[in-house]
């Protein structure tokens, strides 16, 4: 009996026939999983992660448990080359157990912005207590920086007094406090120091996190990994429905998201020599699914229609209670979701992109597994969402993979129908990721191997007949046992659902606005795919309607950016809560006539000459 | 001539032309033409060829989507002639509906389109109906089959609940009862104890002409 592992975040599947151990499926799919010792569960380095409780799996314990605590073990975390799968499961490969780091997007656009924040570093300098001068450590401090400072009403909470009394003591009375506006969130024994916080856009795919300097709202350095979750599911509604289950789940799924941010902090802060206990500030961007599994707030009613929110403003809570590693005090910002199905991120994409602050008509969109499209005209913002799927990213295509080396990135297709691929790190082809299965179903449909209904020709030169007489278009042949990479009818009709769920959005914006593709003046589009997408295929494949290709600009991550710049200045921060007011939402499934809409937006254009 | 009529009717269907469609039909009853054959040889066989170009890959899904709109309004013109005719050899009574709290109407309306062609008399409860609608459909239609669909992973959780309450209120044993959607599977349905699961609207067209023995 067969059956299929699916590799996360890779997104590789391999269909198995017999039972076989998660090292030989990472082999055979062509992953780079690390074994130094070989799979003799001596080195523990192929640690991988599956969903606790998943069928079909069995272990040879003792070697096991020398490298993998109980509590890890519980939580799902097993030795690849100990673990031997028999039917369909799902592993994720850890950053840590992978031989081949993955691309994922951190930069967005360049940010022009004044940073300014209600967080300040001040170096202090006070005479110890003595018998004659018997002022309490806490009122030592605030006199001196009321008078510094010419301010009144300084005051710390319990976790900031802890650290202050022991600092002080330590540092012989210089040193460094932190004040978030009038409160002492942190006091530091260094001096003159800089105030450090961190941006983090906690996408459905992705955990995107900016350590920032919030004096002079410089990024210092940026990292990212996949979003743990996703073993709980790929898409929003799979993890809502994990928690909607099982309380257990949701403290779960919490805690996954914190233990990741928790995570690259460390790797973030150790880049400047320090600890993260100088973060005083976050900020944390998402969809609103994200930011509910984030704060464990109940999800039930934004699962199911009319889809409401927990909460549409902002929210600041302690770092401490979220279980964030950091300054005693130290705050976290959320800006307010817009939407059920719009979040926080969309804002700070729009924040980013200065939609809102000007009078020309423009559409946003940013790609990801749920995409968010807003449309600007005059003083008005409408947004929907768009459940695309992660097909642009390589997902539930049979091939597919995302953009790491061995992926096939960019396709022609000359005369003779035969195709010609790049590879990223030039390399063997081991898939093909977004970019490159968007170049082949564009140049398929200029050379007419598929017609505007996107089915693929039998009859032509490369393509070959499989299962059920469905045709599939062989890119790369395999050889040396690898197999063919092909593009099969499969791959296609999901890349067009998923791009005409996104055109179906455009339009029905644009018919809301009554008007027309000559009208708009910019798009802009982000997203970690957006950046790899190339406009001249967005428009030949009909994602975009026919918008001249100088209007189309791609930004990469602009929700991280926006994450950033509400983070260091207050000024952003007020515009933002601002530009949410500004925004109206659109349920795009009441939308009248959103099948056809749909149906229209899944056809292809014909070929350009 | 008329057959000319019923051939257009026919092929406005099948390459969803829904306001072209509208008015052929209206034409054709204009012109004294039987209903009952207006929905035959026009309106129904438009969409089986529709569903049998999708099986052959030479149709996609939006092709679907566009000739079951077609159908519909199709449907429209020449629903309230159809009540004062008697329609024919039915396969039966299909009680069709998307569960509460989804909205997705795409699915479920390719399957009204394609179950009616099939000739069962598709009695369509819309979208977000809770559970109590459709056991009082249940008891006042007396279907053959119930259809559920749910077009999300959190929805379709409540499939299972309404197949309990059908069973608690001694309904279960006289109709059969299928499931689907686009997070269904066979797993699923058997799982929430359905008779049937559709994959996709062709495929829960002939799952229920398999139920009702056609």
């Amino acid at each position: 009996m067969s059956f299929t592992i699916e590799f996360e975040p890779i997104g590789i599947r391999l269909l198995c026939e017999e039972p076989l151990s998660i090292s030989e499926a990472a082999r055979r799919a062509g992953i780079g999983l690390r074994s130094e010792c070989g799979g003799k569960a001596v080195c523990g380095k192929c640690l991988v992660h599956m969903e606790p409780g998943a069928a079909g799996i069995s272990y040879v314990s003792s070697p096991e448990t020398s490298h993998i605590k109980a509590k890890q073990f519980a939580e799902g975390w097993r030795l690849a080359c100990r673990t031997i799968l028999k039917s369909d499961a799902k592993v994720f490969i850890p950053p840590t157990s992978q031989i081949e780091n993955q691309i994922v997007q951190t930069e967005g656009v360049a940010s022009f912005f004044q940073a300014h924040s209600p967080i300040q570093c001040l170096s202090i300098d006070i005479s110890p207590p003595s018998l004659e001068k018997q002022q309490a450590d806490f009122e030592r401090i605030s006199t001196t920086l009321e008078r510094q400072l010419n301010i009144k009403g300084i005051w710390a909470g319990l976790p900031a007094l802890r650290s202050l009394r022991m600092v002080l003591r330590q540092g012989n009375w210089q040193g460094t406090i932190a004040l978030n506006d009038r409160e002492i969130i942190a006091a530091f024994t260094e001096k003159n120091i800089q105030p450090l916080g961190l941006a983090v856009d906690v996408g459905t795919t992705k955990l995107a996190c900016y350590l920032v300097n919030l004096e002079t709202g410089q990024t210092l350095a940026t990292s990212g990994i996949m979003n743990p979750q996703i073993v709980f599911g790929e898409d929003v509604m799979s993890r809502l429905e994990k928690v909607m289950v099982s309380s257990e789940n949701a403290d779960r799924l919490q805690r996954n998201v914190i233990e990741s941010i928790n995570q690259i902090a460390s790797t973030l802060c150790e880049t400047q020599s320090v600890t993260v206990d100088r973060l005083l500030a976050f900020c944390i961007v998402g969809n609103t699914a994200m930011h509910h599994l984030l704060l464990n707030l109940p999800v039930r009613p934004l699962a199911l229609a009319p889809f409401i929110p927990a909460l549409s403003s902002s929210l600041e809570v302690k770092a401490d209670s979220l279980g964030l590693h950091a300054a005693p005090g130290a705050v976290v910002y959320l800006p307010p979701p817009i939407a059920g199905f719009v979040g926080s991120d969309h804002l700070a994409f729009l924040l980013a992109c200065q939609f809102g602050e000007d009078t020309r008509i423009r559409l946003g969109i940013d790609i990801g597994t749920n995409s968010e499209i807003a449309l600007q005209m005059n003083d008005r913002i409408v947004s929907c969402s768009t459940a695309s799927g992660p097909a642009f990213e390589g997902a539930h295509i049979r091939h597919g993979m995302r953009a790491a080396v061995g992926a096939i990135a960019h396709v022609c297709i000359d005369e003779n129908l035969h195709p010609h691929c790049d590879v990223i790190g030039h390399g063997l082809p081991m898939g093909i990721c977004g970019s490159g299965i968007l170049d082949a179903i564009a140049e398929m449909r200029r050379t007419n191997i598929i017609n505007s209904r996107g089915r693929i020709d039998p009859q032509a030169a490369g393509v070959m007949i499989e299962q059920n007489s469905i045709p599939a278009y062989i890119l790369a042949a395999g050889n040396n046992g690898r197999h063919d990479i092909v593009v099969a009818q499969q791959d296609i009709d999901q890349i067009l659902m998923a791009k005409g769920a996104i055109r179906a959005g455009i339009e029905i914006l644009m018919d809301h606005f009554h008007i027309t593709t000559q009208d708009i003046e910019d798009v802009t589009i982000a997203g970690a795919f957006g950046s790899y997408l190339d406009p001249f295929n967005a428009v030949r494949i009909g994602l975009l309607p026919e918008i001249p290709l100088d209007h189309i600009h791609t930004v990469g991550n602009a929700a991280g950016t926006g994450a950033r710049m509400i983070l260091a200045s207050t000024e952003c921060r007020i515009q933002a809560e601002a530009l949410a007011r500004k925004i109206d939402y659109l349920e795009l499934t009441v939308v009248p006539g959103f099948n056809r809409y749909f149906a229209k937006g899944i056809r292809l254009p014909s070929p350009q000459t | 001539m008329s057959d000319e009529k019923y051939q257009a009717i026919s092929k406005a269907v099948t390459e969803g032309e829904d306001i072209q469609t509208g008015e052929l039909v209206k034409a054709a009853l204009d012109a004294s033409l039987p209903p009952l054959e207006i929905l035959q040889k026009g309106v129904v066989d438009g969409i089986t060829k529709a569903g049998e170009l999708w099986k052959a890959n030479q149709y996609f899904l939006p092709d679907v989507i566009l000739s079951a709109d077609a159908f519909k309004v199709g449907m429209e013109v020449l629903d309230p002639e159809l009540k004062n005719t008697q329609t024919g050899p039915s396969r039966g009574k299909y009680i069709i509906g998307v569960v509460e709290g989804d909205m997705h109407d795409l699915g479920k309306s390719l399957v009204v389109a394609l179950l009616t062609s099939a000739g069962f008399e598709v009695v369509d409860l819309g979208i977000d109906v809770p559970m109590d609608k459709f056991v009082e459909a249940v008891k006042t239609h007396q279907p053959t089959i119930v259809g559920l669909g749910a077009y999300m992973t959190t929805t379709m959780l409540i499939m299972k609940d309404i197949i309990k309450e059908l069973s608690n209120q001694g309904l279960r044993n006289n109709v059969k009862v299928m499931v689907g959607g686009v997070p269904t599977s066979q797993e699923f349905s058997d799982e929430v104890g359905a008779d049937a699961w559709g994959r996709d609207a062709l495929d829960a067209m002939q799952k229920a002409l398999t139920l009702v023995g056609g």
